[in-house]
């Protein structure tokens, strides 16, 4: 008589937990930045440090999920410095040690999310266009960006008259940008739209797939409400929307998804700004 | 054929950013010094992670527009650690990753990170990575994605002998009928 043998039974952690989480939180944000008027609690007005702490189990489950020697090994060497960095924790000042604690330690959990897309690439056969449009927000963005936008810089070189200037002034305000400490946003919105990602090819929930389209919904009506990069969300949004459609019919488009995190961390500057004004 | 005056610009840029009299990299160059006299005289755990964000005021806060001099001095023997395993993994793996890249040119994320990984360390050495949210996110960013290229170098795969299925003999039916 034929045996059948034993099912096999996977050992990997599941993520979801830390993605609904990660979903609802920015949710939140995102019906916070839009709608003004919500009294949210002060705990998610700190949505910066909250996004970074999002990031840290994230990074610790990606580890443990991958389960190979590498990550495994990196993860531990990121619990031992983090672990000979309380020492210099003063719990007197406690949310100034917390926001500098995750400055240093905050975003590997956001690496360990653009790692796993470009590999999700890979499986997928589109990892030259995601490392392009990875190359093109790392570095691209960096002449383009700062509180002045395209319009300015442009204007600035029609009025002057020289491409000297421009090129100057660009490099400057890269240079500025990195110093500022109005940042965060960014990484913030990549880690969003990343979450979002994710949420939608990756879970096999209703609920987190829903919540995924509908930060993603909420994240392109904050970058129409609020500044007036036109050109630049005139994109983001072309390309969100044609990426939720797909989502939502059931087509498996992660590059182009992979693209809006890429815009989106290009134009994300903006709702640091709209957030500071509030 | 590039004009006279785009390249005056990148000139101009260039020479820029390397002249020492500006007064900008003058200011920087003062501060990375500063911090370089300094670094004895930081105590084993360092000034503290509060002094690290600018939300600590200006009194308090350091900055020695350098990544690794700020990470030791923010936590002292931590800092340490931390430096050295950024500077193994963004110099070392850098290296690696662009020996291979040569070997293997069609590779584009191989591309990407021989390409941020050294850039990177070089902006590291003179701005304060670990300050400012975004470049911490970049840097973050990049380690791991020069250690993932290292982790993918590592995989050999073997060949793989295929056999072909031996054919099935035929049986030889009795027509019993």
């Amino acid at each position: 008589m034929p045996t059948v043998p034993p099912i096999k039974t996977s050992t990997r952690l599941n993520p979801e937990p830390v993605l609904i989480l990660g979903v609802l939180y920015l949710a939140l944000f995102h019906a916070h930045n839009i709608l003004t008027v919500l009294p949210l609690p002060v705990l998610f007005r700190g949505w910066k440090e909250v996004a970074q702490m999002i990031s840290i189990p994230y990074f610790l489950v990606w580890a443990i999920q991958r389960n190979t020697s590498t990550h495994i090994t990196l993860a531990g060497m990121y619990c031992v410095l983090m672990l000979v960095a309380m020492p210099a924790f003063r719990f007197d000042m406690l949310i100034l040690s917390m926001s500098g604690s995750l400055m240093l330690f905050g975003h590997a959990g956001l690496a360990a999310l653009l790692v796993d897309g470009l590999q999700e690439s890979r499986a997928r056969g589109i990892i030259h266009a995601s490392a392009a449009v990875l190359a093109v927000a790392m570095i691209g963005w960096l002449p383009i960006e700062e509180q002045l936008g395209l319009g300015a810089m442009f204007d600035l070189t029609y009025d002057t008259g020289g491409v000297s200037l421009m090129l100057r002034d660009s490099y400057l305000r890269a240079r500025f940008v990195f110093d500022s400490p109005l940042d965060a946003s960014q990484a913030s919105w990549f880690l969003g739209v990343l979450l979002c990602w994710l949420g939608v090819f990756h879970t096999r929930s209703i609920l987190v797939r829903w919540l995924s389209i509908g930060v993603g919904v909420g994240v392109l009506m904050a970058s129409v409400f609020t500044y007036t990069r036109a050109g630049l969300f005139l994109a983001l949004i072309s390309i969100t929307v044609v990426s939720l459609l797909a989502a939502m019919t059931g087509r498996r488009l992660g590059g182009l998804v992979v693209g809006v995190g890429v815009m989106a961390s290009i134009g994300g500057g903006d709702l640091d700004g709209f957030a500071s004004r509030l | 054929m590039a004009s006279p005056a785009a390249y005056e610009a990148l000139a101009g840029l260039v020479s820029s950013s390397l002249d020492s009299t500006e007064s900008g990299n003058a200011l920087r160059m003062e501060k990375i010094q500063a911090g370089l006299r300094e670094v004895d005289r930081i105590p084993m755990f360092g000034y503290g992670l509060d002094v690290l964000t600018p939300r600590s005021g200006f009194d308090t806060f350091i900055n020695f527009e350098n990544t690794y001099l700020n990470a030791i001095g923010a936590i002292g023997v931590g800092g340490y650690a931390l430096s050295l395993v950024c500077i193994v993994v963004l110099a070392g793996g850098s290296f690696l990753t662009i020996r291979r890249v040569l070997r293997e040119p069609g590779n584009s994320v191989l591309w990407l990170a021989a390409a941020l990984g050294p850039s990177w360390f070089a902006y590291s050495m003179v701005f304060p990575c670990f300050r400012g949210r975004m470049s911490g996110y970049y840097m973050w960013v990049i380690l791991l994605l020069v250690l993932e290229c290292l982790r993918t170098s590592t995989v050999v795969v073997k060949p793989q002998v295929i056999e072909r299925p031996k054919p099935v003999p035929r049986l030889k039916r009795k027509f019993t009928g």
